[in-house]
Order: C-alpha cells, then sequence, then structure tokens
C-alpha cells in the first residue's frame, strides 16, 4: 500500500515539474527558446507541492519521506538535462542571465 | 535570496568553499560508503549467494533454545541475543558482561550459528563478542564496507569522531550553500550551461546542490548525530548530568530494570511470545533478547521491521516468566515522550531503511546525488585556481578519488569472492579494496591525458561491475534458476543491475564524449558529463 501510495504522489509531483520544467522562463531564456504560455503554473504547483501535505495528513509518514528523497533527485535529473532544442554552445547560450 | 552583504557573502563563500575542499574528499568516501551501505543487508545476501529461508525465526525455536541454554556455563544466561546473519542463518550469542584485557567492560558468550530450518548447529564459537562476531566470514564484505562508512576504520572513538565532524562539516556547507546562493529558486529549473568550463561547472553544482539541500541537512544531521551520541554525547551526559554514573545515566536513558530477583523459575514458552508480538505489530520478528534467562525477572525483548508505512520500528517488551505481553518499549525511557520519538527517527532518516527496497533505492540515489555535489564542488573550486601550480596538481586528486573508490568497493568484492572458498574473506575483502585501489591511484599518477584516464578508469569501473556477479557465480554462489526457486530474486536483480551498471561504464569508456573532447556534433559546447 505504502509504495501504491508513494507511486502516485511521485507521478502527480512529476508531472507538475516537468511542466515547470519546460515553461520556466528563466531557463528558456538561457537557452534562447523563446517564450512560453505558463497558463497552468498554478495547478503545476499544486501538483507539485499537493502531495506532501495530503501523506501527512493521511499518516503516511513512510510514503512522504520517500516521496520527498524521490522529488529532490527526480527534480535534480530533469533540471539537469538540457533542452532538447538548444543551439550547441558558443551560438547564442550564454551565462550573463543571472537575474 | 538572502540580502547580505558583499564582505559577508565573500567571508560565506570561503567557509563553503573551505569546508568542503579541506575534508572533501573524505567526505565523498564516507557519502559514497554510505550510499551502498544502505544495501547492506542485501550485500551481504547477495555475497552468500542468497539466504536459505527468508524467514528465518518462523519455525519454533523454542526449544531449540533451551537445549543450547543447557550447553553453555550459567552465567551466559545472562543476556541471550537471537537475530539472522548475513547467510540467513539464525545467531544465538547467549553472553555475559564482563572486563576484557583492557578494562573495558565486554560481552562474553557462546555464539551459535543454526540452520535456518533444521536448528542443526553449522558454528560454535566461544569468546568476546568482537571475536566471536568478527569471525563470521559471510559477512565480510557488508561488515567492511558499512564499518567504512561508519568510523573509516580508524579505531573507536576517533572514527566515529571523523565521520562526526564530516556531518557537521556537511551540515555547514548545505547551510552556507542556502545563504550565497542568491538565486536558489529561480535557478531550480535552469540546466547548467556552456559558456566556459568554470560557468559550466558551477551551474553543474549549484543546481545538484539547491535540490538536494533538504536531504543534505538530513543526512548530515542525523549522520552527525548517530556518530557523537555515542562516542561523545553519552560520556559527556554522564559527566554533566550524572556526575560520571554510567549505571545512573543508563537507567535513565533505557528504563529502570525491575528490581533484581534471582529466583529460579522457567522461561515462559519464547514461540508464543514471537507470536503475540507478530499478531501486535503486524509483522514478522527480525529478533529477540532475552535477559535474565531462568531467573523470576527474567524479560524479553521482540524486534521488528517497521510497520507497513511507518518510518519506525516498534520493540514489544515481555515478562519471561509468565510470558505476559507488556507492551512496546520505546528506545528511551519507559514511557512515550518527544524526546525518545525523535531519536528513534534518526536511524531511518539517515539509512532509508524503513520501507524496504523502495526507500532504499531513493536513498541510495540521494546519497549518490550528495557524492555528486562534493565532486563538482571540489571540481569547482580547484578550477577557479587552476592557475596557481599546487592547486593545479591537487586536481588530480578528484578523479582519482571520484573513479577509485568504487574500483576499490569493487575491489573489495572481488577479494571477498575469490577468498570465499578459502574461508579467508576476512583478510581479503580489506586487502582487494587496497589492492584495487593502488591500481585506481598508480593509473592516476602514470596516465598524464584526462581524456584516457577517463576511458581507462571508466573500463576498470565496467569490468570490475561485470567481474562481480560472474565471479559470485564461479566461486560456488547459486545461480539465478536455483535462486529464483528459492524467493531470492533479489540476488538476481542485483547482478543484473551490476551487470548492466558495468556495461554502462564500458560504453562510457568508448563514448565520444568526454572531457576535452570537441566532436563536430557538441562544438564549442562544454560537456556536462
Amino acid at each position: 500500500m505504502t509504495t501504491l501510495i508513494t507511486l502516485t504522489a511521485v507521478i502527480m509531483t512529476l508531472s507538475g515539474l516537468i511542466y515547470l520544467t519546460i515553461t520556466d522562463p528563466k531557463r528558456r531564456r538561457a537557452f534562447k527558446l523563446g517564450p512560453r504560455n505558463r497558463d497552468f503554473a498554478i495547478p503545476a504547483y499544486f501538483l507539485v507541492f499537493g502531495p506532501g501535505p495530503a501523506l501527512l495528513i493521511a499518516g503516511e509518514g513512510a510514503a512522504f519521506v520517500i516521496w520527498l528523497g524521490f522529488v529532490t533527485v527526480a527534480g535534480w535529473l530533469l533540471a539537469a538535462r538540457t533542452p532538447a532544442a538548444t543551439k550547441p554552445a558558443g551560438s547564442g547560450v550564454q551565462d550573463n542571465d543571472r537575474g | 535570496m538572502i540580502a547580505l552583504s558583499q564582505k559577508r557573502t565573500k567571508r560565506l563563500v570561503a567557509i563553503h568553499g573551505w569546508s568542503g575542499t579541506v575534508l572533501g574528499l573524505l567526505l565523498y568516501v564516507v557519502l559514497l560508503t554510505g550510499a551502498v551501505a544502505v544495501f547492506a543487508l542485501q550485500i551481504g545476501s547477495w555475497s552468500a549467494s542468497g539466504v536459505k529461508s527468508q524467514d528465518p525465526l518462523a519455525q519454533p525455536i523454542d526449544g531449540t533454545l533451551r537445549a543450547l541454554a543447557a550447553q553453555v556455563p550459567a552465567e551466559y544466561h545472562d543476556d541471550i541475543s537471537v537475530f539472522s546473519n548475513s547467510a540467513g542463518h539464525i545467531v544465538a550469542f547467549l553472553h555475559t558482561h564482563t572486563k576484557d584485557a583492557d578494562g573495558e567492560v565486554a560481552d562474553k558468550g557462546v555464539l551459535f550459528e543454526l540452520h535456518p530450518e533444521t536448528h542443526e548447529i553449522l558454528v560454535q564459537r566461544e569468546g568476546f563478542a568482537e571475536d566471536v562476531f568478527g569471525a563470521d566470514h559471510w559477512g565480510a564484505l557488508d561488515d567492511f564496507l558499512v564499518a567504512l562508512h561508519v568510523n573509516l576504520h580508524l579505531p573507536d572513538p576517533w572514527g566515529l569522531y571523523a565521520t562526526g565532524v564530516l556531518g557537521l562539516l556537511m551540515l555547514a556547507s548545505a547551510i552556507s550553500g542556502i545563504l550565497i546562493h542568491r538565486h536558489l529558486i529561480k535557478d531550480l529549473f535552469v540546466a547548467p550551461r556552456f559558456s566556459s568550463l568554470l560557468l559550466n561547472a558551477r551551474d553543474r553544482h549549484n543546481l545538484a546542490g539547491s535540490w538536494g539541500l533538504p536531504f543534505a541537512v538530513v543526512l548530515a544531521f542525523t549522520g552527525a548525530f548517530l556518530s557523537f551520541a555515542l562516542s561523545l554525547g553519552l560520556p559527556t551526559v554522564s559527566t554533566v548530568a550524572f556526575g560520571g554514573d554510567q549505571a545512573a545515566m543508563i537507567e535513565r536513558l533505557v528504563g529502570a530494570p525491575e528490581a533484581a530477583d534471582p529466583t529460579p523459575a522457567p522461561l515462559a514458552n519464547i514461540d508464543a511470545m514471537l507470536a503475540t508480538s507478530a499478531e501486535a505489530t503486524g509483522s514478522a520478528p527480525t529478533g529477540f533478547s532475552v535477559h535474565h534467562w531462568g531467573r523470576a525477572d527474567a524479560t524479553v525483548l521482540v524486534f521488528h521491521r517497521p510497520a507497513e508505512g511507518d518510518l519506525t520500528v516498534a520493540q514489544q517488551v515481555f515478562e519471561g516468566a509468565s510470558g505476559a505481553h507488556l507492551g512496546t518499549k520505546p528506545p528511551l525511557g519507559t514511557e512515550p515522550s518527544v524526546g525518545s520519538a525523535v531519536f528513534q527517527l534518526m536511524i531511518p532518516l539517515h539509512f532509508g531503511t524503513f520501507a524496504g527496497m523502495l526507500s532504499r533505492t531513493v536513498w541510495f540515489a540521494l546519497g549518490l546525488a550528495m557524492c555528486y555535489v562534493t565532486l563538482t564542488g571540489l571540481q569547482l573550486w580547484l578550477q577557479r585556481r587552476s592557475d596557481e601550480p599546487l592547486w593545479r596538481r591537487l586536481a588530480r586528486t578528484v578523479p582519482i578519488f571520484g573513479y577509485g573508490l568504487p574500483i576499490a568497493i569493487a575491489g573489495s568484492g572481488m577479494g571477498f569472492f575469490l577468498s570465499l572458498p578459502a574461508g579467508s574473506t576476512l583478510f581479503w575483502t580489506p586487502v582487494g579494496f587496497l589492492i584495487a585501489a593502488a591500481l585506481a591511484i598508480a593509473a592516476g599518477l602514470a596516465v598524464r591525458n584526462d581524456r584516457t584516464l577517463s576511458q581507462l578508469y571508466r573500463l576498470m569501473l565496467g569490468v570490475s561491475l561485470i567481474a562481480l556477479p560472474l565471479l559470485r557465480m564461479a566461486m560456488g554462489g547459486a545461480g539465478w534458476e536455483a535462486l529464483a526457486a528459492s524467493d531470492n530474486t533479489a540476488i538476481v536483480i542485483f547482478d543484473l543491475v551490476l551487470l548492466l551498471a558495468g556495461a554502462g561504464c564500458a560504453v562510457a569508456a568508448v563514448s565520444r564524449r568526454l572531457p576535452g573532447i570537441k566532436t563536430e556534433r557538441v562544438a564549442g559546447r562544454v560537456p556536462a558529463e
């Protein structure tokens, strides 16, 4: 049961993270991808953070801790991926976008 | 994120950098071995080629234990510990507490190793706990790796001090990292950029560090706590709060013992107590201990894995003479308390062993992520100082340690399997580690070209990982068919993971995307490795 609950929470959070990663304005600026619609940012944040309190309220302490650990690793791996449409560096991907 | 003056930021950057640099390589050793040690139980079972019974305490054990107790001197009835070892055998240690040659209080008694189904005595050893347990050649590999993580194989208490300091160092790095990273939230989704080698290194370190921050704090704090609690905390508490009276302190921490009553009284049926305990917790017992066997004041403590959905274990306590179930025993004190609950969370939060393979796999990934943060932080620090000859020479230590440690860990496994038929695993497991480490260091010193060195290291690691399951089977370990038939599929999966990881490293060794390579496809880009 813990596994099933954890996987459900992880899938919800991952789907939100994927949306936020793809549409993140700074990421898109840094890789010269052009802006993208972020209409669903609030539901995406809800998907990312929602499972945490839900698991705690349900008394699923183990599932909460596993979910949190999984999200930190998966979030990093997701964000670390270079956008697929990125042009080779030296052709404009700069580091001067620090704000 | 947090507005700091330039001077204060500079000071924090210095703290962050130096704290990571001075002991960064040792921290990497503790982190990587910690990630591996999460699977200590599985490594023990894998190195012994599976267990004969998935639930060694399922067979009635009451009669066997009474027969064993009759074979040993009455003084060894003081305490009896029963659990299962790496090979799935039942271990019963009937012992007392006495002073060793150094005048330190230690456990001394007789250890029996029993077949989990027939209860035939496989091994019998008498002596101090350190000697009788230290002679278990089946557990040589997992014991070696766990000890490397816990105390770096340094003598007590110095090893625990060292790992405790490393935990505090990691905590300092994590907290200073939060303060100096001005765009922590904004940069959470920005992949490492390619504008220069240095900035790419900074991005990689910052990104991994930002995502890993919550667990860096948790792992560092719990690790430092576990190291210092025994080596420094308890002796200090004993001195400060109890005037050096350790007995009084233990009484307060563990709970006052029942009034001593040495009147002879037979122990109630152990199997009945184990059954009651299993019913109360909803999980099979993993072990139990009997205090004051054969006396009116006997107590029985039964240990379990955490129940489904729980983080912590619930120990059940019984009155030995009557077999009455006294309830759940908190780890500290006799009544549930906040302190006891927090203390109880330290081990599951540090080792991630509370929900089987799922939590272990996540904790393993977290450990590897922390290794990545440490190594990229070191790389960044050294690249920033690459103009200075001393720092440039030190830069070589990062790949040597980075690749050398996993190669050495695989070497310890090879040493274990090669010496298994001769029963000399206790000697050859650490020697295998040292030989592989020496080879990795020699390669790092001999090969000057970074690209060639990376290729060589990846090849060495790939070959070592592939060799492990092959050696396991070649040295008499069970094959996949036999393992699957005896419900040991986890061992098969372990073999497959090692083969796949080894193949991945070998493929990466011949990959064109290595440091220093500029192919047409990635022209101008600094690969993110």
